[in-house]
């Protein structure tokens, strides 16, 4: 590149040149940055204001978009507060990129927390608060300083940023977390704003879970943000409940009622987050109350919101392998009737459920038949293509455990009722395999009946050789009312494990 | 951090965008038109948070326009309502009773204030009245540069002459 003209010196390069000539370059395009970069590098060092910071617009530019590497340029001296302010804001993007350079910076960094300044205060304490994020543990020798910001500033924009940096401390050192939970609570209990009320929970909730005190005061100004009107606060009431969730469950067992009451809201944010909490109450001794509770929600809800409190209520309930389940029966009944709610899409997951259960629980097998019975004969599910999966599995079921059945003849017109062309052939497969199953048992269960018929008048024959056709023909009535009666398993019953009354 | 701010009409067009974080020209379009069909589908009485894609928005409607903030999800979402309640009354201080018509002729200068409020997706500068002030040194000095140029083209074209 030619020597710096004349013109090069008078003016000096604007933003907007700088990004007109890099659109002009195409092949070049790392040549003309270095130069720009040559530029950049003496207009840092000059006294002039505007230079100075024109040449960091242009550098914030370049970083931000093209990645250049930047650590020479900070040796450069400012001191003036503005551009300092600026040269800040710019360092910190840089630090992202290479950590090495917070290490060269790290003094002047540290000088600058000094700084009565107030703009740089906030500046330098963003920075912290982003570096400390992704390595707390090298700025812990810092924590006296940020003490006393915490302890002194009046300015909320910086106590925020404070309050992030020693959430990410206190873990660390628990003599810090001691020293710092007083005036994190005089802050909760004594400041007018909501952001700053709201930031104090949150640390308190994430990093100073074991301070009793200091959560149940959070607990206490939760409770007053679920109570306003305003959706924002009742949002993030909400949102500081989940995040104590985990290890303070008594209080959102506190707010139980407005949880509740706002699966109702209008907002379907704060739909989603009050359902979260509900599950996150589930136990073994409520599990039935809250299904109740969030079916009856689910049957009021739009299509959205309905498909997430049932796939809520899915994956909690088959967590751990059915861990909460105590009674099956009614879970099985549960699903059935999910399975009716109109807008429901989730048939896949309740045949996954179903075929493990009654593979799993042998107990639970007859009332699974009987669930899975009803589910067939509806011809209105049939229409319903989300339901088809679980169709399927209710066809397996039967077919598999049909010695449960109550009614094996009404199943099979179930299972070969016309209008189940309209599920796939996949699914008509197995239709058509427990239909064979269950005509494979009513003949069985037929035949066997045969048998034990002839042989009761087998014996009957041999004991009345006398009087023959008289006993015969007596002989033979009991034979023809059985068959009058029509064809009932329940006869033989008493070849099986357990008594089946529908 | 924030990572984007943008500015929407209620029809939906973008009057101003400014991003702290690299993204791809695709990928903007590809916010710029989901965030708008998320956003202008809310209600009035909503919330003014909304998750999208691992990232948390905030929004506020003032007049036409909508002001959206992306945020990371460690922000507090209170401080950002605030970072965008303070960028409009700096825009009103400075256009005085600002409207959706100030910004569309005057965008350059309401990035001006943009970039005095936020550098990196941090706020820098929480003071209205040195934000107006120094917006009111940067537009003396685009007239002076205006004057300078109108004259030094004189004198460029007869040193070439």
């Amino acid at each position: 590149m030619a020597s710096p003209s004349l013109m090069d010196n008078l003016f000096q390069r604007s933003l907007d040149d700088i990004i007109k000539g890099l659109r002009h370059q195409q092949s070049t395009e790392s040549t003309f940055i270095s130069k720009v970069i040559e530029e950049i590098r003496r207009e840092i060092k000059t006294t002039d204001l505007q230079t100075k910071s024109t040449a960091l617009q242009k550098l914030t530019y370049l970083n931000s978009i093209h990645y250049i590497d930047m650590k020479d340029l900070n040796s450069g001296n400012e001191f003036e507060v503005f551009v300092r302010k600026k040269a800040v804001g710019v360092v910190f993007r840089l630090f992202e990129k290479y950590p090495d350079a917070a290490r060269v910076c790290f003094k002047r960094l540290v000088e600058s927390l000094e700084s009565s300044d107030s703009q740089i205060l906030s500046s330098v304490v963003g920075v912290f608060c982003e570096l400390a994020s992704k390595d707390p543990r090298s700025y812990l020798p810092l924590a006296p300083e940020f003490y006393r910001i915490l302890v002194g500033s009046r300015n909320n924009w910086v106590l925020i940023k404070v309050l992030k940096i020693f959430a990410n401390l206190a873990p660390l050192e628990p003599r810090l977390a001691k020293r710092v939970v007083e005036p994190i609570c005089d802050h909760l209990r004594k400041t007018g704003a909501k952001s700053m009320v709201f930031e104090c929970i949150r640390t308190v909730a994430t990093s100073f879970t074991e301070y009793e005190s200091a959560v149940k005061l959070a607990a206490v100004k939760i409770r007053e943000f679920l109570l306003e009107d305003d959706p924002n606060l009742k949002y993030l009431g909400l949102h500081g409940l989940s995040i104590m969730a985990p290890k303070h469950l008594w209080a959102v067992l506190e707010n139980k009622d407005i949880v509740i009451q706002s699966l109702n809201d209008e907002d379907l944010n704060i739909k989603l987050e009050s359902l979260c909490l509900v599950m996150a109450m589930v136990s073994e001794s409520n599990v039935v109350e809250i299904c109740r509770v969030l079916v009856n929600y689910a049957l009021k809800s739009d299509l959205e919101f309905c498909n997430e409190i049932l796939g809520s209520i899915l994956s909690t309930c088959c967590q751990n392998v059915y861990e909460i389940i105590t009674d099956f029966d009614w879970y099985v009944s549960l699903l059935g009737e999910m399975s009716r709610i109109p807008h429901c899409q989730k048939g896949e997951e309740i045949e996954n459920q179903l075929i493990d259960i009654g593979m799993r629980v042998k107990d639970v097998r007859p009332e699974l038949v009987r669930v899975g019975h009803h589910l067939l004969i509806d011809p209105a599910l049939l229409g319903n293509p989300y339901l088809h999966r679980m169709l399927s599995a209710a066809a397996w079921v039967c077919g598999e455990y049909v010695e449960f059945s109550g009614n094996p003849v009404e199943l099979l017109e179930a299972l070969l009722q016309p209008r189940t062309s309209l599920l796939p052939s996949s699914i008509r497969t197995v239709y058509m395999q427990s239909a064979f199953k269950v005509l494979f048992f009513c003949v069985c269960t037929y035949i066997e009946q045969k048998e034990d018929m002839t042989l009761e008048v087998s014996d009957l024959t041999s004991k009345g050789e006398c009087s023959e056709s008289s006993d015969l023909a007596s002989a033979k009535a009991p034979v023809e009312c059985d068959q009058d009666e029509g064809f009932n398993p329940r006869n033989s019953s008493q070849s099986y494990e357990r008594p089946f009354c529908c | 951090m924030i990572q984007f701010v943008l500015l929407i009409s209620r029809q939906g067009k973008v009057r101003l965008t400014k991003w702290y974080s690299p993204y791809t020209q695709k990928e903007r379009s590809k916010v710029i038109r989901e965030l708008s069909g998320v956003i202008l589908t809310r209600g009035p009485k909503l919330c003014n948070f909304v998750e999208w894609r691992g990232h948390k928005v905030v929004y506020k409607r003032y007049a036409s326009l909508y002001f959206c903030m992306g945020i990371d999800q460690e922000d507090n979402e209170l401080e950002v309502l605030e970072i965008i309640h303070h960028y409009v009354e700096i825009l009103d201080r400075y256009f005085g009773s600002v409207c959706e018509l100030d910004l569309i002729f005057n965008f350059h200068k309401a990035y001006y204030a943009l970039d005095e409020l936020l550098i990196a997706g941090e706020l820098q500068e929480s003071s209205k009245k040195t934000v107006a002030r120094l917006i009111a040194a940067q537009d003396s000095l685009v007239e002076a540069a205006k004057e300078q140029a109108s004259s030094l083209s004189n004198i460029i074209s007869q040193a070439t002459k």
